[in-house]
C-alpha cells in the first residue's frame, strides 16, 4: 500500500462531507476526485481485492442497466458495490469505493463483494486494462456530445484497444443489433455473449441521422432486413461475411405501454416467458436484456429474474414520476438524438397530446454544442401545449419552429431559467382536470429541475433516491 | 402559401456519409425558407455510388468522419466532378460545411500523412497537424459583410487559403480556418465553404437567404425574396453571441 493512501482516503471523505454540509451536492464526485487525484492506484487496487468487477458502458442506458444488474445480484443475496448516481468517470468509482475502504486501504468482506459499475465510454477505454473486469457489457454506440468525445469511429477504436487487453477468460456481453458494437466485441479472445431484439421494425433503412450506414469492417453496403431504431436491427454486409451474430438472450413480442411500462417475451438459455415491466420503450428492453446476460455471465443466479425485473423502478430522471401539487410530472432525460427520438416515440404512443416542457442546457455534461437538436425529429412531437427553457431555450424554440411543432410557434414562450419555465408550464396546465406535465431535459437541466422540485419538497435529492 | 414561385433544384451530397453535427438542419432550413415564399425545393439526395446527371441550382454537403470522408472524396472526384464544376461555373450556389468544405478545396492531408483529393472549388488546402494537437472546438462569432455569423466549430484540420481564395468571414471569437490568420471559410463565385455548424443556417437567416438568392440568380433571376418573420431566428442568433461572450 502506498503511504499516501490513508491521506488520500481521509482527504476524499473530508471533501465529500464538506460538499454535503454546504449542500453543493451529494458529495459523490468531489470525494472521489480528491482521492483519485492524490492516489491514482486507489481505484484499480481497491477493485482487485473484490470478488469480481462487472462494467457497463455504451452511449445510452448505462444507469438503468447497472441498476437492474445490481437488483438481480441483490435479489440473489449477493452483496454489491456500485456507482448509482450516474457518476461514471474514475472519480465516481473512487467515490463509490471510499465508504468501503478502511484506513489501511482494505475493503471489508472483499472476497464476497462484487463491483457492478457504470463507465463512461472513454473512462471504460482508459480504465478497463487496470481494473480488469470479469464481465464487460457494451450496450450501443451512438453520436453523443461530439464536442467532447469526437467522432463515433474514435470511440469504437478506443473500445477495440481496451477489448484487446481484456483477460482472455473475461466475458464480453454485447448488443447483437448494433453493428458498431459487434464489430469490436467479436474480436475478444474469450467468450462473447450477444443480446438482441427480434421485433419487426417499421423500416428496413436506418434513420437519416444514424451513425452506422455501411459495414464497419469493409465499408461495403449493409443490408438490413429490419431496423428496430437508429442503426439497431438485423443486418448483413453485401461485400464481406459481417452479419448480426446469434443471440444468447433475446426479446420478442414487444408490446409498448406508453410512458408507464411495456411487456415482452424474454428468452434466455434457461428461461422463456413474458414479463411486464415498469420501464417504457424498446430501448429499456435492450437494457434489461443486457442486465440478464450480464448477470448470467457473472455467475449471478437469474432464476427469479422475472420477479426482480417486474418490480424494478426506473432510475432517477429516466421516466421518473414527480408528484407536485396538482400536477404529475414525468421527467425524461434526453441527451443525444437516438435517446431523444426514442423518447418522442414514447410520447407519440400516449393516447392523447400532452403538455410538454423541453429544457436544453449547454454545460460540459450536456455537450456545449447544441447542434444535435437538429438531428432530433421534433417533427414527431405533437404536444398539447409546449414550453421551452434552459440556457439554450432560444435554440430549442427555433428548432420547434422549423419542425412545425407548435401550431402557433409564436406562442412558445422562451424562458431560459429552469424554475420560471417549469412554473409557466405548470400554470398553463393548471386549469385542466388531467394535470400531467411531460418534461424532456438534458443532463444538467434535469439535475436543475430536480433541485427545484427538491427545494419545494416534491422529491428527494438524487443521491438519496438513487441509493 | 401557394407554390407559384420557381423551382429550386438542391443536390444534397452524400447525406449517408456526411451527416455529422446535424448538418441536415441546413437542408431543413433551406427547404422551409423556400416553401414559406412559394419556392418549390426539389431535393436530390446523392448516395455514394450515384452519378449526378441533371444540373442543380444549389449544392449542399456537410461534415463526416475520416473514413466516410474518404468515400465521399472518391465519389466526388471519380463520378461527379464534371457535373458539379460545370454547374458552379454556370453560377450554381454551394454550401459546404466542415468536412464537406475540406473536400471542396484542393486536398486534405490527414493526421497520418495520407492525402485525400478534393474538387478544387476553393483555392485552399487543409492539413491535419496530428492527433496530439488539440482540435478547434467551440463557439464561433465572425464578421461577415456588415453583419455577423454565429456557430460552433469542431475540426482537427487547419485550412489555409491560397492567393485566389477569398475568406468568407473574419473571426471575432473562435478559431476559424486555422486559428492563425483570423479567416473563416471561403468564397468562390456563388460557392461558400465554412467550418460553422450549429446548424449554421437556421440561426444565420441572412446567410440562408443569401444562399437562396444566389441559387435563384442562377435559375430564376427575376424572382424577389420576400422578407420573413425571423424573430425566433435572431433570438437564437443573439443567444449564440451571448454564449460566445459578446453582448
Ligand atoms: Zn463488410
Amino acid at each position: 500500500m502506498p503511504i499516501r493512501r490513508p491521506i488520500a482516503t481521509l482527504a476524499g471523505r473530508t471533501a465529500g462531507a464538506l460538499s454535503r454540509l454546504t449542500r453543493r451536492g451529494g458529495g459523490t464526485a468531489v470525494s472521489g476526485l480528491v482521492t483519485s487525484a492524490l492516489d491514482p492506484g486507489f481505484v484499480p487496487e481497491s477493485l482487485r481485492q473484490l470478488h469480481s468487477t462487472v462494467t457497463i458502458t455504451g452511449t445510452n442506458g448505462k444507469t438503468t442497466t447497472t441498476a437492474a444488474l445490481c437488483a438481480l445480484a441483490r435479489a440473489a443475496g449477493q452483496p454489491v458495490l456500485t456507482n448509482p448516481t450516474g457518476s461514471n468517470l474514475e472519480r465516481g468509482l473512487a467515490a463509490a469505493l471510499l465508504p468501503h475502504v478502511n484506513w489501511t486501504g482494505q475493503i471489508r468482506d472483499a472476497p464476497n463483494l462484487r463491483a457492478i459499475l457504470e463507465l463512461d465510454e472513454w473512462a471504460f477505454a482508459a480504465l478497463a486494462p487496470t481494473i480488469r473486469p470479469r464481465v464487460a457489457v457494451f450496450l450501443n454506440l451512438f453520436r453523443d456530445q461530439l464536442d467532447r468525445y469526437g467522432e463515433v469511429d474514435r470511440t469504437a477504436a478506443a473500445w477495440q484497444e481496451a477489448i484487446d487487453r481484456l483477460d482472455p477468460d473475461a466475458t464480453v456481453v454485447a448488443n447483437a443489433d448494433d453493428p458498431a458494437v459487434v464489430a469490436v466485441a467479436r474480436n475478444h479472445r474469450g467468450p462473447v455473449l450477444f443480446f438482441g431484439a427480434d421485433v419487426t421494425g417499421s423500416s428496413t433503412t436506418p434513420d437519416a441521422w444514424a451513425d452506422v450506414r455501411r459495414c464497419p469492417l469493409c465499408d461495403g453496403r449493409l443490408d438490413w432486413n429490419r431496423v428496430v431504431y437508429a442503426h439497431l436491427g438485423s443486418y448483413r454486409c453485401l461485400c464481406c461475411d459481417f452479419h448480426r451474430p446469434k443471440t444468447a438472450v433475446r426479446i420478442t413480442d414487444f408490446q409498448p405501454g406508453g410512458l408507464t411500462g411495456s411487456s415482452y417475451r424474454l428468452i434466455t438459455p434457461d428461461s422463456d416467458g413474458y414479463i411486464q415491466v415498469k420501464l417504457p420503450g424498446l430501448y429499456n428492453a435492450y437494457n434489461l436484456a443486457a442486465a440478464v446476460v450480464g448477470a448470467q455471465a457473472a455467475g449471478i443466479p437469474t432464476a427469479n429474474a422475472k420477479d426482480v425485473l417486474e418490480t424494478f423502478q426506473p432510475a432517477f430522471g429516466r421516466a421518473e414520476t414527480i408528484h407536485a401539487p396538482g400536477t404529475t410530472i414525468t421527467l425524461l432525460l434526453v441527451k443525444n438524438p437516438t435517446g431523444a427520438n426514442q423518447t418522442l416515440d414514447l410520447l407519440r404512443s400516449e393516447p392523447e397530446p400532452l403538455d410538454t416542457l423541453v429544457l436544453l442546457n449547454d454545460g460540459v455534461a450536456d455537450g456545449e454544442d447544441v447542434s444535435w437538436i437538429w438531428d432530433v425529429e421534433f417533427e414527431r412531437l405533437a404536444p398539447r401545449r409546449l414550453q421551452v427553457g434552459g440556457r439554450r431555450a432560444e435554440d430549442l424554440a427555433l428548432r420547434m419552429k422549423y419542425a412545425g411543432v407548435a401550431p402557433t410557434v409564436d406562442d412558445v414562450q422562451v424562458l431560459p431559467g429552469i424554475a420560471p419555465a417549469l412554473d409557466a408550464a405548470m400554470k398553463a396546465g393548471s386549469t385542466d382536470r388531467t394535470r400531467r406535465l411531460i418534461v424532456l431535459a438534458t443532463y444538467t437541466a434535469m439535475l436543475d429541475l430536480r433541485a427545484v422540485c427538491t427545494r419545494r419538497g416534491w422529491v428527494a435529492p438524487y443521491w438519496q433516491s438513487a441509493a | 402559401m401557394t407554390a407559384s414561385g420557381p423551382v429550386l433544384r438542391i443536390a444534397y451530397l452524400y447525406p449517408d456519409l456526411m451527416n455529422l453535427y446535424a448538418d441536415r438542419g441546413n437542408v431543413t432550413c433551406l427547404v422551409q425558407r423556400c416553401v414559406w415564399r412559394g419556392i418549390t425545393p426539389e431535393i436530390r439526395r446523392l448516395e455514394w455510388n450515384d452519378r449526378l446527371v441533371e444540373a442543380a441550382d444549389l449544392y449542399v454537403i456537410g461534415g463526416g468522419q475520416d473514413r466516410q470522408q474518404q468515400l465521399a472524396s472518391q465519389g466526388l472526384t471519380t463520378r461527379n466532378a464534371d457535373r458539379i464544376l460545370s454547374d458552379l461555373a454556370d453560377g450554381a450556389a454551394m454550401l459546404a460545411v466542415c468536412g464537406g468544405y475540406q473536400l471542396m478545396a484542393h486536398r486534405y492531408r490527414a493526421a497520418d500523412g495520407s492525402e485525400l483529393p478534393g474538387l478544387g472549388v476553393f483555392d485552399a488546402e487543409t492539413i491535419h497537424p496530428g492527433a496530439n494537437v488539440p482540435r478547434c472546438i467551440g463557439n464561433v462569432v465572425c464578421d461577415w459583410n456588415d453583419s455577423r455569423l454565429v456557430g460552433f466549430e469542431n475540426h482537427g484540420g487547419r485550412t489555409y487559403l491560397g492567393t485566389d481564395a477569398a475568406p468568407l468571414a473574419r473571426v471575432l471569437r473562435g478559431h476559424g480556418n486555422n486559428a492563425e490568420d483570423g479567416t473563416e471559410g471561403a468564397v468562390a463565385g456563388a460557392a461558400i465553404g465554412t467550418y460553422l455548424h450549429g446548424s449554421v443556417l437556421p440561426k444565420n437567416p441572412h446567410l440562408a437567404d443569401h444562399i437562396i438568392r444566389t441559387a435563384l440568380a442562377h435559375s430564376a433571376p427575376e424572382f424577389k425574396l420576400e422578407p420573413l418573420h425571423d424573430s425566433a431566428e435572431w433570438a437564437a442568433h443573439r443567444a449564440a453571441l451571448r454564449v460566445a461572450g459578446l453582448r
